[in-house]
């Protein structure tokens, strides 16, 4: 399973984009879809990919994959009012930090959902070998 | 007319006006090692998919625009944009610049063609991601760099007689990123600034007939007390200074609220220099007067459109321009010329001229007097009264018109060119220059017996003009070559107009007027010139005046005076001043 990094919810213009954030974002976006088929119906994702190292190329195609994934997963669970998925192209523009926070922080919602949604879920408590009277 | 902010015009037109600025970039750069200078094959294959790196040395590259996950490379403000996939980059699509595929360390190689090549310094522009710590390697001699943070880099070294020159990177500052490089540079930038600039004169003058070429001078005088310019020094750059040098300016306006707006001063070309311990005084002109080569004649084409073969001759001549809209005339058999006065004639048959821009491109188009201008010199802009005198006063004038045929006949001339007993050698040619103008052109060639030989098989003719053929040759062959052609019939006409009693008899010929009509439009517009009134006077000196611009000029006794800028001159000494000289044509 993959690992949860506390999302970057702050985005400015200044920052800059960088293969650990690309990650962060994929890796995020990973960990809340396999939890959510853990305790929820099951559903697919496009395939995310591997870790992308400083330098990598990264393009539309690939980004398109993580806004459709956020799409997907936010669907398929808690259908919490996430934004509008963005659809890039060649030659166009990177998201920018009003993108970047869209996606990390629905991404953060759809963790804390599932956060209380584990922690507050219904168990059925079995008393093994208690005699009682019915 | 250069365009100005409301602020800065509300500044410029107060009483006290607020701190004036000039800049300056001298760039001695040795065009015979930049024009010889390319990667090597390695380099090329070394360069990213998406890149072109033919431009780096021709100006033409720009600032990376592609996004990758570099480190510190793309900012979250959605400027830079998503590569193309691998296989569908175009010429149009590609970044013109260097980008090396590896990362951190990367090995470029710039190989000369020709002789070895010797200039002075090399700069480079590394756009937003310099390298930190590099070599230069040439002639065997290894200069290095650290520590740099700088896009633009200058590597003050004397390269001699160098074929090849490697730029070694070591560290790019931080780990995954790629080497850029916008552009190479053989020489280096010199930037004057108001803290070297002593004084400076921008002289424009555009007449408004074509009469004379458009033409610009800059002088500019700088301090030279730090013998910068020193030309007892071998290692001075003044040593290295070519006439042809670019020379770059641009002039600011403190504005009321602090900022300083600029304006395009201009692009020339370095013309005469000198210096002694104090100052050194730099010559600049525009770029046409230097086009003395000469051309290749006209040809009568009657479908061609006169703004298209304009525009094509500029940059067959190497100028970017835009032509608008002049007068379409035909075009005709002109003769042999230089390149800058086959300008002058379309412009002047297609009742237009040519304005040499800011940015150092060509500008041509027609007056338009009809135009509201934008600008008016009134009264407290003149710092002296202006003097107004007739330009001349014409009693006649006669304007020539040609036309061409081929005579109902067409009978063929022969031509006397010497090619007896001429060896052709296959494959190569000859262009052929005619003293008039010839319709068709054919040969015939006999061997050293006087038997015939079939032309066919010895030269191929193809017309360039009407003036100028292309022969190729296609065997190994001693012949006597003679060469038969149709010459055009020029037919000359005049139109005459009686102006005044008194005066001076004015005649005017463009072998491009073809009509009578056209004759007569001609001389209405040169007896406005010449009848009109010219003004001269100084004034306060504002940046964003150009010669050739339409500007209403403030007048005891007409409203809304309309005058043609023949000549503006804009001085700066730390201050702005100006003089003018201007014209009011017809009403």
């Amino acid at each position: 399973m993959a690992e949860w990094l506390t999302p970057k919810t702050n985005w400015v213009e200044s920052d800059y984009i960088n293969a650990s954030d690309y990650n962060r974002i994929k890796n995020n976006l990973q960990y809340i879809y396999d939890r959510a088929i853990k305790i929820g119906k099951q559903f697919e994702i496009p395939t995310l990919g591997a870790d992308e190292i400083p330098g990598d190329l990264l393009y539309a195609e690939e980004m398109n994959n993580v806004e459709l994934a956020l799409e997907l997963i936010n669907s398929n669970t808690y259908l919490q009012n996430i934004g509008v998925t963005v659809q890039f192209i060649e030659q166009g523009g990177f998201p920018n930090y009003a993108e970047l926070n869209r996606l990390e922080r629905a991404t953060l919602l759809i963790y804390e959902l599932q956060d209380n949604a584990l922690s507050n879920r219904r168990k059925f408590v079995w008393n093994f070998g208690l005699e009682s009277d019915f | 007319m250069q365009s100005v902010s409301k602020e800065y015009k509300d500044s410029m037109n107060k009483s006290l006006r607020n701190r004036g600025y000039m800049e300056v970039i001298l760039s001695v750069i040795s065009r015979d090692a930049q024009e010889a200078a390319s990667f090597d094959a390695a380099t090329e294959a070394s360069t990213e998919y998406f890149a072109y790196a033919d431009d780096v040395f021709n100006g033409d590259a720009v600032n990376s625009r592609y996004g990758t996950l570099e480190t510190d490379f793309v900012r979250a403000d959605g400027s830079k944009v998503f590569p193309p996939a691998v296989g569908t980059v175009t010429s149009q699509s590609a970044e013109h610049l260097y980008i090396s595929k590896t990362m951190d360390k990367v090995s470029v190689t710039v190989i000369f063609q020709g002789s070895g090549k010797t200039f002075k310094g090399l700069t480079f522009d590394f756009g937003d991601m310099p390298p930190k710590d590099f070599t230069i390697t040439a002639g065997g001699e290894v200069i290095s760099v650290t520590d740099n943070d700088l896009r633009e880099v200058f590597v003050d070294h004397i390269f001699s007689n160098i074929t090849e020159f490697t730029l070694n990177v070591t560290d790019m500052g931080k780990p995954g990123r790629r080497l850029r490089i916008v552009s190479i540079s053989c020489g280096q930038q010199v930037k004057f600034t108001n803290a070297n600039i002593i004084d400076s004169t921008f002289d424009q003058y555009v007449n408004p007939v074509m009469e004379d070429l458009t033409q610009i001078n800059l002088t500019l005088t700088v301090d030279n007390t730090d013998r910068l310019f020193d030309l007892d020094n071998p290692n001075s750059i003044i040593n290295f200074l070519e006439v042809g040098s670019p020379i770059r300016f641009k002039y600011g306006y403190e504005l009321d609220n602090g900022r300083i707006e600029w304006v395009p001063g201009g692009e020339l070309v370095c013309s005469m220099w000198i210096s002694n311990n104090k100052v050194a005084i730099i010559n600049a002109t525009d770029y046409i007067r230097n086009l003395n080569y000469m051309g290749v004649g006209g040809e009568r084409n009657i479908s061609m459109n006169t703004s298209d073969y304009l525009h094509n001759l500029m940059l067959e001549a190497g100028i970017e321009n835009t032509v608008n809209s002049i007068d379409t005339v035909d075009t005709m058999p002109y003769p042999i010329m230089a390149k800058k006065n086959e300008f002058q004639l379309i412009a002047n048959a297609g009742n237009a001229i040519i304005k040499q821009q800011r940015d150092g491109t060509l500008l041509v188009e027609k007056p338009d007097f009809t135009a509201t201008p934008v600008f008016t010199m009134r009264f407290e802009d003149m710092t002296s009264y202006p003097t107004a005198k007739r330009e001349s006063n014409i009693k006649d004038i006669e304007v020539k018109y040609h036309w061409f045929s081929t005579g109902l006949q067409q009978e063929e001339t022969a031509l006397t060119l010497d090619y007896t007993e001429y060896e052709t050698i296959a494959g190569t040619n000859e262009v052929i220059t005619l003293p008039s103008p010839y319709y068709t052109l054919r040969a015939e060639a006999k061997s050293t017996d006087d038997t015939p030989v079939v032309i066919a098989d010895v030269c191929t003719i193809d017309r360039i003009s009407d003036y100028t053929y292309k022969i190729t040759f296609l065997k190994n062959e001693i012949c006597t070559i003679d060469f038969i052609g149709i010459p055009w019939n020029q037919n000359s006409f005049s139109y005459k107009q009686v102006i005044n009693d008194i005066g001076e008899s004015y005649s005017w010929d463009n072998v491009l007027i073809n009509h009578k009509d056209y004759a007569a439009e001609m001389a209405n517009k040169i007896v406005a010139y010449k009848n009109g009134i010219v003004y001269e006077y100084t004034h306060r000196g504002f940046l964003e005046l150009d010669a050739g611009d339409i500007i209403y000029q403030e007048n005891e006794y007409v409203e809304n005076m309309k005058v043609f800028v023949v000549r503006n001159v804009l001085n700066f000494n730390g201050a702005f001043s100006g003089s003018i000289e201007t014209i009011r044509m017809g009403d």
